[in-house]
């Protein structure tokens, strides 16, 4: 046993447990804004397992193809492949099992579930990762359309179909990645440029890049505002939503205007908190 | 000068999310506009707990705090009086609307000092409403006892202005004393506000 939990410690930091977590939330979110989660308990532990094995995967696949990547980098060369504290083929077995798992589990669910699980998978791991994240700073656009992938596909598995509900949950994701990472692009700009990863603060500089956020957090506010109304969420959960959207857009603003290091930051981590809160409005905002 | 630990941070997040249960909740039922103010104010306490658990202290300095600051009296206020007298509630309203549109035109033509003038104006105002309102309508009885706590929250916001400003203007005695307790204030504010709103009304 002592085997297995070193294993177990080693290998869990490739997953990037956060990440992975906050995507997850927001595939439940899509699942639980459509349906019961108490009534629907054994296909949503069903929809939890598939979505945290593919989530998993990709981001395991990732950690494979940016190893390189990850060595120039000072943020990320304590990472376990470029460590040297997980072999590339335990790597490769781990993420391809996940993927794999993950992926079957999603079509055995329901084929539209997997399609769109499949998806997100494939424009993470081939479009974004392999094609794109060297060659061009709009690599972040195909980022955020496969992190839109898991609350589309929560919503789908619940509804059987797509919906502009589920749409408009899809943009919020792929609109509020902007914020989350050219926020991280511009904070460490040198570590992206030493490893020679095009970012929108490298190409454009850094104030282009806080109007773009800047505009970003409007359109994830009001994509993420017309998917409660179509949700009709509860009068009072609309204006929390409002209130956490005019919070993420002021501080998007006030570093657009009064730029520092640590209001860069700030809106990285307030991102973070709008989305977790959004997920919990979406999910629960309907019950009053 | 030292971070906030985790029982402060502890505190902030209570905060945010007893902000944010008024907004949602504790306000159902009133009248569009007391809504409107009450969820701009409870927003400010919400956003600003949220930024102090982001940005630590430094926030304290950071002049979006110091307008959070400054709507969170001011639209609590309002949406007292638009709760309570609401038939006189226009005079209040036109007057913070003119004490705004001067902020503005101070801040932009007039310069700072102007600017400082009208803000204490406005906080003075709205810090009678919001001490005095309460203890009044206890008094005279459109309101129960528990309303009380509505005007003990007033005073601490008061309080908090006043150290801010004073923070802003650097004396030392005020900031340490303020900045170790602002978690304990906002939290103490907000309990206040919530529990005097739940149960003091007639």
């Amino acid at each position: 046993m002592p085997g297995l939990r070193q294993n177990t410690k080693r290998l869990f930091p490739l997953i990037k447990y956060l990440q992975t977590s906050l995507l997850l939330t927001t595939g439940l979110a899509g699942f639980m804004s459509a349906r019961c989660p108490v009534l629907n308990l054994g296909l949503m532990s069903e929809l939890t397992l598939s979505l945290f094995l593919a989530i998993s995967g990709s981001t395991v696949l990732n950690m494979i193809f940016d190893r390189d990547i990850d060595a120039r980098m000072e943020r990320t060369r304590k990472r376990p492949i470029p460590s040297g504290c997980v072999s590339l083929r335990e790597a490769w077995i781990l993420g391809c099992v996940l993927s794999a798992a993950g992926i079957a589990w999603a079509f055995k669910l329901n084929l539209l579930y997997g399609v769109i699980v499949f998806a997100g998978l494939f424009f993470d791991v081939a479009v974004y990762t392999i094609w794109l994240k060297r060659r061009t700073a709009w690599s972040v656009v195909w980022g955020g359309i496969s992190g839109g992938m898991p609350i589309l596909a929560g919503r789908a598995l619940a509804l059987g179909a797509i919906d502009w509900i589920g749409v408009a949950l899809m943009f919020a994701v792929l609109f509020w990645i902007p914020t989350h990472i050219m926020t991280f692009n511009i904070r460490h700009k040198e570590d992206y440029a030493r490893a020679g990863i095009p970012t929108f603060s490298s190409a454009y500089g850094d104030q282009v890049t806080r109007f773009v956020i800047a505009l970003s957090s409007v359109l994830a506010a009001v994509s993420m505002g017309s998917a409660a109304y179509g949700i009709q969420i509860t009068w009072g959960s609309l204006r929390v939503l409002a209130i956490l959207s005019i919070g993420l857009f002021s501080l998007a603003v006030c570093s657009l205007r009064q730029p520092s290091w640590k209001l860069n930051f700030g809106l990285f981590k307030y991102a973070s908190i709008y989305m977790l809160g959004s997920m919990l409005l979406m999910s629960f905002g309907a019950i009053g | 000068m030292r971070g906030f630990s985790v029982a402060d941070r502890t505190l902030l997040l209570a905060t945010a999310l007893l902000a944010g249960y008024q907004v949602a909740v504790g306000i159902e039922g009133l009248s569009n506009l007391a809504v409107v103010f009450y969820s701009i104010g409870f927003g400010a306490l919400m956003i600003a707990a949220l930024m102090l658990i982001i940005l630590d202290r430094e926030a304290l300095g950071h002049s979006s705090v110091m307008l959070l600051a400054t709507l969170l009296p001011i639209f609590l206020a309002l949406g007292m009086i638009t709760e309570r007298v609401a038939r006189s509630s226009y005079v209040f309203i036109l007057f913070a609307a003119v004490g705004f549109a001067s902020l503005v035109i101070a801040r932009l033509w007039l310069g700072a000092a102007a600017a400082r003038v009208v803000l204490i104006s406005l906080h003075t105002l709205s810090g009678f409403i919001i001490v005095g309102f309460p203890f009044f309508s206890v008094l005279t009885g459109t309101a129960s006892f528990a309303y009380v706590f509505v005007g003990i929250g007033g005073a601490i916001i008061s309080f908090v202005g006043s150290a801010l400003a004073f923070q802003r203007m650097s004396i030392d005695a005020c900031e340490a004393l303020f900045t170790k307790r602002i978690p304990w204030l906002l939290f103490i504010i907000t309990v206040c506000f919530t529990a005097g709103m739940a149960w003091g009304a007639v």
